[in-house]
């Protein structure tokens, strides 16, 4: 698992574990500095947002047996002041593109091959966040 | 002193009987020909069962295994009852055959048609709609059934570019190549769509060792994924997966 480096603070995973079924996403724990961020997020998807100093990833949630009721989330970690972000959107399938300014361009798929997936998200216009996970 | 007069025709029955059969007699040939041949078949004439193979797999010996063969014959068997229908075979004439050469019970045709709906009625449309409530969080389609393997399991699947990274796999199958070397068996079967992955992984065989935890189930449908359904397998823990 590829490792990021941002000012000397270290993010990686471990416990890697695929998810859904036989070509599904991988998922992981998400570590700063070898302290766990949070669970299950989408391995090597991450995005660093230089000019607000967020690290944006897709995070799953297995809230239930059945699938139907599970759902991908995309989250930002704010290094600065180490709280998680989670935006109040589901997906059942997310793949993050680009961040770039208040634009976050994904696909609704677990890759970007597939231009008829593409879609943007204003982050400016959607509700404030959100909830709040303290790290 | 009493004594007892046995009619002709007793003893000739008595005879039979006694006397060692002649080779070559049949079972049809008692009493037909006189004589003393054996309304038995001689064991010359025992032929044993047919084995009826289908894609290199041995269904006869596969319908008489243990219990997880047996599980897997009814499985494949049950796919292989609608096709029949399909080819206007039907029970009551039994001209509908199982895999392992028998003729198809009217509780084994119920059995396999119930789950006919489920893998090429009604599109993709039903197949959508039935992944709203019908695929566990694991991709079974309803639920599996939990157990060690008792032995060495040699299963397929498609490996991701992850599973070559991580070297690991958690879900896998039991094909004969013949399907596996399709895409349409990928993308129908296995429920993995295109959104899943653009292009499917390279199909290779890996060995799940024996006393691993798996449970074994149905392949539950995904949204945008094809119609069908596979037996398939989910290692919880993971196995590690051999670079063939």
């Amino acid at each position: 698992m590829s490792e990021l480096v941002i000012n000397g603070r270290t993010i990686s995973f471990n416990n890697p574990n695929q998810i859904i079924n036989m070509g599904g996403p991988w998922v992981g724990k998400l570590l700063l500095d070898d302290k766990e961020i949070t669970d299950n997020v989408v391995l090597d998807n991450l995005f660093y947002n230089e000019a607000h100093y967020n690290l944006f990833f897709i995070k799953y949630n297995e809230i239930s047996k059945w699938q139907n009721d599970n759902y991908f989330s995309i989250c930002y970690f704010d290094l600065k002041s180490n709280v998680l972000f989670t935006y109040d959107l589901k997906f059942k399938q997310v793949f993050i593109e680009k961040v770039k300014d208040n634009e976050l361009i994904y696909y609704e798929a677990f890759h970007n091959k597939d231009e008829s997936k593409k879609r943007i998200l204003y982050l400016n216009e959607l509700n404030p966040p959100l909830r709040k996970v303290f790290f | 002193m009493a004594s007892y007069k046995v009619s002709e025709a007793g003893n000739s029955y008595i005879d039979i009987y006694n006397k060692p059969p002649e080779l070559g007699a049949s079972a049809t040939g008692a009493g037909k020909g006189g004589g003393n041949r054996h309304p038995y078949v001689a064991p010359a004439e025992i032929h044993m069962p047919t084995q009826h193979h289908t894609f290199g797999i041995n269904f006869t010996a596969l319908s008489e295994g243990n219990w997880i063969q047996k599980a897997l014959y009814e499985t494949a068997n049950s796919f292989n009852i609608p096709i029949q229908f399909l080819m206007f075979r039907g029970i009551g004439d039994s001209s509908m055959r199982n895999l392992d050469g028998t003729s198809t019970s009217t509780d084994q045709g119920v059995m396999a048609f119930g789950t006919l709906p489920l893998w090429f009625i009604g599109g993709g449309e039903a197949s959508t709609v039935a992944a709203k409530g019908v695929t566990t969080s694991d991709g079974f389609l309803f639920g599996s059934i939990g157990f060690k393997t008792p032995f060495d399991l040699k299963v397929g699947l498609y490996a991701s570019e992850n599973t070559l990274k991580y070297g690991s796999f958690k879900w896998s199958t039991m094909t004969p190549n013949v399907l596996s070397n399709t895409n349409w068996f990928g993308r129908n079967m296995l429920q993995i769509t295109h959104e899943f992955q653009p292009t499917l992984g390279v199909w290779n065989s890996q060995i799940i060792p024996k006393g691993t935890y798996i449970k074994m189930g149905l392949v539950g449908p995904q949204n945008g994924g094809g119609v069908g359904t596979w037996i398939q397998f989910y290692a919880p823990q993971g196995v590690k997966y051999i670079k063939p």
